[in-house]
C-alpha cells in the first residue's frame, strides 16, 4: 500500500497530468493519419521526453502509444484507410457503418471498447507482471540466454513476411549492436578505427532511420502520387446500453485475447485484432452480419488492440524483453531516464511500475475524452497534404536521433539505417526483428559468456538446466517449423545425390 | 539474361558483407586480447557473422523463383534527389546549423514527393523549423547544432 501511494505521489504533478494529456493527444493525431504509426509517434516525442523528468517523460510515451493504437479506427471508419495496421479489421465493420451515416455510432462503439481494452490489460499487467518477474529472478545466465533466443526466434518467426528473412534481420540487428566497445573486454570490435563509432550503434538513431526515414523513401519510391480521400463526417455518440449487453461476453473474451497476445514476443496489436475478429466471425450470434457494418467488428478488433498496451509491458518491465519496436523503443527511453526494466525493478523500485500502473489508467480515460470530444477534430489531419507532413515527420524524428546524445554521427546513422529499411522493406524482410535483435543483443552476448565461465567452456551443460533446455527446445522446433521447405528442399536434394 | 530479385541481390549482398567480416575477425587486433576473459571481443559477433552467411545464402536460394526486379526511371529519379536531399540535409545540419538546414530541407522535400503548391510550402518552410528550433534551443534548452555565420542560431 505504501508503495502504491508512493507511485501515486510520483505522478501527482502537473508536468505529469500534462504530459499525459499531450502525449495521448498526439497519439492519437498519429494514429489519425495513415503510415505513421506508434513507433514514429514515439520518435516524434523522444526529443522532448529528453528534457523532461522521469514521470512526465514515461507519461508521454505511454499517451503516446495509447493514443497511437485508438487513433487508427477513427481513419480506419472515416476513410476506410487504418491509420495503424492494428485497426486494419476495423475498417471491416467500421467504414460500411460510416457509408450508413452512422461513423459517429462507430466511432463510438471504437472510443468505449478501446477504454475498456485498455483497462483490462492494465489489470493483467498488474496481476501477471509481477509474478512473472518474481519467476524470472531465478534465472541464471544461461537461462537468460536461453530466454533471449527464444524471444528473438518467436518475434523473427511470427513477424509479417517471409520467416527466414525474419530470423535474418534479427541476426543482423544483433550484430549491429555488437559493434564498438566490448563491454567485456573493453576492446573495440568493427570500428575500423573510427573513435565516434566506439560507443556503439545507438538504437533510437537506428529506430529513427529504419521506421521514419524509410517510410519517407518508401512513399518517394510509390509511382502514383496520394490523392485526396473521400472524408466521411466524423463525430461520436456513444451506444446505448441495452446494444452493450449482448456484446459483453464478445468484449471481455476480445480483451483476453488481446491481452494474452500482446504478452507474447514478436506479436501485436495489429495479430490480436485480426485472431480476435476471426473468433467474432466464429462465435458471435450476428456473424452473418459481420463485414456489413455490425458493432461487433468494432468492438472485437478494437478492444484487442488496445488491450496489447499494457500486456505489451508485462515482458518489457519483468524480463527487460520488449515484445515490438514500440516498447524497444520505451524500454531504450526508459533506460536514459535510469529505469533499467528487469525482474529486480519488481523487487527494488515497485513504485515506479506503480506509478507505470496508474499512468497508464489515467492514459485510457484520457483517450475516451479526447476521442469524445474531438474525433471531429482530429480528421482534419487527414487534409494535411502528404509531402508537407513527411518532412514534419523527417525533421523532428531526426532531431530525435540527435537529441539523445548530441552526437553528429546519431544523425548519419538514423540516414544509412533509413536507406538500408528502404532496402530492406522493398526486399521483403521484416525490420521489427532487427530493432527487437539491436536490444536485446548485449543481454544474449553477456549471458552466453557468463553461461560459458559458470560451465566452464561447455555448452552441452546449457542442456542440463531443465528451463533453458525447454527454452532451447521451443526455440529449435520454431527454427525447424520456419525452415521446414528449405530442410525438405535440402533432404530431398541429398537424397536424389545419394540415390546416383 | 538471368533474373535478379531485390531479395537476391540483398541476400549477396549480407553473403559478402559477413564474408568480409568474419575475415576481419581474424585480423591482428582481435587475437591480441584472447586472452582478456577467456573469450575473445569477436567470439559472439562470429557466430552471428556464421549464422547470417547461411541464412543469407538461404534468402538467395529462396528467392530465386521471386519476380525480377523492375525500376522505373522517373520513380527512380525521384528516389534519387529525396535520398540526396536527405543525405545532404543531413550533412548540412552540422555544417550550417539546424535552423538554416531545416528551412532549405523544408522547401526541397515537398517539390520532390510531389506537392507543387508554393504558398503552403513557405509557410511550412518559414515556420515549422523556426518554432522546433525555438523550442528546442530557447525553452527546453536542448542545444542544436548552430550555424557559424550567424550568432543567434
Amino acid at each position: 500500500m505504501a508503495d502504491l501511494m508512493l507511485g501515486l505521489e510520483h505522478i501527482a504533478s502537473y508536468q505529469t497530468l500534462l504530459s499525459i494529456l499531450i502525449g495521448t493527444v498526439v497519439g492519437v493525431i498519429v494514429g489519425v493519419l495513415p503510415g505513421l504509426g506508434s513507433v514514429i509517434g514515439i520518435t516524434m516525442v523522444l526529443p522532448f521526453t529528453l528534457a523532461m523528468g522521469q514521470m512526465p517523460a514515461l507519461a508521454m510515451m505511454l499517451g503516446v502509444y495509447c493514443g497511437s493504437v485508438y487513433g487508427g479506427s477513427i481513419s480506419a471508419i472515416v476513410i476506410n484507410t487504418p491509420g495503424t495496421p492494428q485497426a486494419a479489421a476495423t475498417a471491416l465493420d467500421g467504414f460500411p457503418m460510416a457509408q450508413r451515416g452512422e461513423a459517429d455510432l462507430a466511432i463510438g462503439w471504437a472510443t468505449m471498447a478501446s477504454l475498456i481494452g485498455g483497462l483490462f490489460s492494465v489489470l493483467v499487467l498488474m496481476l501477471v507482471a509481477p509474478q512473472l518477474a518474481a519467476f524470472a529472478l531465478n534465472f541464471t545466465a544461461i537461462e537468460t540466454f536461453a530466454l533471449g533466443c527464444f524471444a528473438l526466434i518467436c518475434i523473427a518467426g511470427v513477424s509479417q513476411g517471409n520467416m527466414l528473412k525474419g530470423v535474418l534481420a534479427g541476426v543482423l540487428g544483433l550484430f549491429i549492436a555488437s559493434v564498438g566497445l566490448d563491454h567485456v573486454t573493453g576492446d573495440m570490435r568493427f570500428t575500423f578505427g573510427n573513435w565516434q563509432m566506439a560507443a556503439g550503434i545507438n538504437l533510437i538513431p537506428a529506430v529513427v532511420g529504419l521506421f521514419a526515414l524509410s517510410e519517407v523513401f518508401v512513399r518517394a519510391s510509390e509511382s502514383s502520387l496520394p490523392k485526396p480521400k473521400l472524408l466521411h463526417r466524423a463525430g461520436f455518440r456513444l451506444p446505448a446500453m441495452r446494444e452493450w449487453r449482448p456484446r459483453l461476453g464478445l468484449l471481455l473474451k476480445s480483451c483476453a485475447i488481446g491481452s494474452f497476445v500482446g504478452a507474447l514476443p514478436g506479436t501485436g496489436a495489429a495479430t490480436s485484432s485480426f485472431i480476435s475478429y476471426a473468433e467474432a466471425r466464429r462465435s458471435s450470434p450476428r456473424r452473418n452480419e459481420l463485414g456489413k457494418g455490425e458493432p461487433d467488428g468494432i468492438v472485437a478488433s478494437e478492444s484487442a488492440n488496445n488491450a496489447v498496451t499494457g500486456s505489451a509491458m508485462v515482458p518489457t518491465l519483468a524480463l527487460g524483453i520488449p515484445g515490438d519496436p514500440v516498447t524497444a523503443v520505451m524500454l531504450g527511453t526508459l533506460i536514459i531516464h535510469g529505469i533499467t526494466p528487469g525482474p529486480r525493478l519488481f523487487t527494488e523500485t515497485i513504485d515506479i511500475v506503480y506509478a507505470v500502473l496508474l499512468i497508464l489508467v489515467l492514459v485510457n480515460l484520457v483517450m475516451f475524452a479526447v476521442g469524445a470530444l474531438g474525433s471531429q477534430l482530429f480528421t482534419r489531419a487527414l487534409r494535411i497534404p502528404e509531402p508537407l507532413l513527411m518532412t514534419m515527420v523527417t525533421i523532428i524524428a531526426l532531431l530525435g536521433a540527435y537529441g539523445v546524445r548530441g552526437n553528429a554521427i546519431d544523425l548519419l546513422i538514423a540516414f544509412i539505417a533509413g536507406v538500408v529499411g528502404f532496402i530492406l522493406r522493398k526486399g521483403g524482410f521484416p525490420l521489427a526483428p532487427l530493432v527487437i535483435g539491436m536490444v536485446l543483443s548485449q543481454m544474449i552476448e553477456n549471458s552466453l559468456r557468463q553461461g560459458l565461465l559458470l560451465t566452464r567452456g561447455s555448452f552441452v551443460a546449457f542442456l542440463e538446466r531443465p528451463i533453458a533446455f525447454a527454452l532451447f527446445a521451443m526455440t529449435i522446433a520454431i527454427l525447424i517449423y520456419i525452415n521446414r521447405a528449405l530442410l525438405i528442399g535440402a533432404f530431398g536434394w541429398a537424397g536424389r545425390l545419394l540415390r546416383r | 539474361m538471368p533474373r535478379v530479385s531485390l531479395a537476391m541481390m540483398i541476400g549477396a549482398g549480407m553473403a559478402l558483407l559477413a564474408v568480409f567480416l568474419i575475415h576481419h575477425t581474424f585480423a591482428d587486433v582481435y587475437q591480441r586480447s584472447y586472452q582478456a576473459a577467456g573469450r575473445g571481443p569477436v567470439f559472439f559477433p562470429r557466430i552471428l557473422l556464421g549464422i547470417l552467411l547461411v541464412l543469407s545464402v538461404a534468402v538467395m536460394i529462396e528467392a530465386r523463383k521471386d519476380a525480377a526486379l523492375q525500376v522505373s526511371w522517373d520513380v527512380a529519379l525521384r528516389m534519387v534527389l529525396v535520398l540526396l536531399a536527405t543525405g545532404g540535409y543531413v550533412l548540412a545540419v552540422t555544417k550550417a546549423g539546424f535552423l538554416l538546414a531545416s528551412i532549405g530541407f523544408a522547401l526541397i522535400l515537398p517539390p520532390l514527393l510531389g506537392y507543387r503548391r508554393l504558398l503552403p510550402i513557405l509557410v511550412i518552410a518559414a515556420l515549422y523549423p523556426v518554432c522546433i528550433w525555438y523550442l528546442f534551443d530557447r525553452i527546453v534548452r536542448i542545444p542544436l547544432p548552430s550555424s557559424p555565420w550567424f550568432v543567434w542560431f
